[in-house]
């Protein structure tokens, strides 16, 4: 049985989360009509990196590993200023599908 | 005891209020960047504080030097929160100690406590 608090935090998270992952669907798509688009890039990472550091700690570890595994891939284009290439954005697109199947 | 939570994130600081507030007993005070933390830091000199190492603007490292710099602030224990692969140096730094993200929301106060004693 869960505790209380913890089914507290983790029906917030849903709902928070949920919302984060509907923008990060639109950056990506924005990614895929242009991949120069730095803006979007740098804001996905943002909600990448966000719900890599708090899905864990709201009862989502799968989420955590998730946004880890997109981690691996945006920073160093961050931190190079390199575009992404079309597979590469793909996989995000998928790994933000798996992380909304986490919060069913 | 009273603690400043500096973090971007709304999420952290909504658990960091639950986990050290409701769980653990503490004054909660959240900031949501380095400028807002500067500020709080020296309006109520929180016993600790809780700082995130990467947010937009002034990030955890330049909030934690500006703190050290301050004559009102420079004593406050800070506690890096950061994520995996992330963490700082904190005996190179001065820091008290770092915590990982994720975190376990239960035991964040208990854990707290201990590193302050330490």
């Amino acid at each position: 049985m869960i505790d209380p608090l913890l089914q507290e935090l983790r029906e917030r998270f849903r709902e928070t989360a949920r919302v984060r992952l509907e923008e990060m669907r639109a950056l990506v798509a924005r990614l895929t009509l242009d991949r120069s688009d730095l803006g979007a890039l740098e804001r996905l990472a943002t909600h990448f990196h966000g719900l890599t550091g708090m899905g864990g700690t709201y009862g989502f570890p799968r989420v955590s590993d998730l946004g880890a595994e997109a981690e691996r891939s945006i920073s160093p284009l961050m931190k190079r200023g390199r575009t992404p290439d079309e597979k590469t954005i793909e996989r995000w697109d998928e790994l933000i599908g798996e992380m909304a199947s986490e919060l069913d | 005891m009273k603690v400043l939570v500096v973090d971007d994130e709304e999420d952290v600081r909504f658990v960091a209020e639950v986990s050290l507030g409701r769980v653990g007993g503490m004054t909660v005070v959240v900031a949501s960047g380095g400028v807002e933390g500067l500020q709080l830091a020296r309006s109520e000199h929180p016993d600790f504080i809780l700082l995130d190492m990467m947010m937009p603007g002034m990030d955890g490292l330049t909030t934690f030097h500006a703190l050290k710099a301050d004559p009102q602030t420079a004593d406050i224990p800070v506690i890096f929160l950061t994520a995996k692969g992330l963490a700082p140096d904190t005996e190179h730094l001065g820091a008290k100690a770092v915590i990982l993200k994720p975190f376990d929301p239960m035991t964040l106060a208990s854990d707290i406590r201990k590193i302050l004693e330490s």
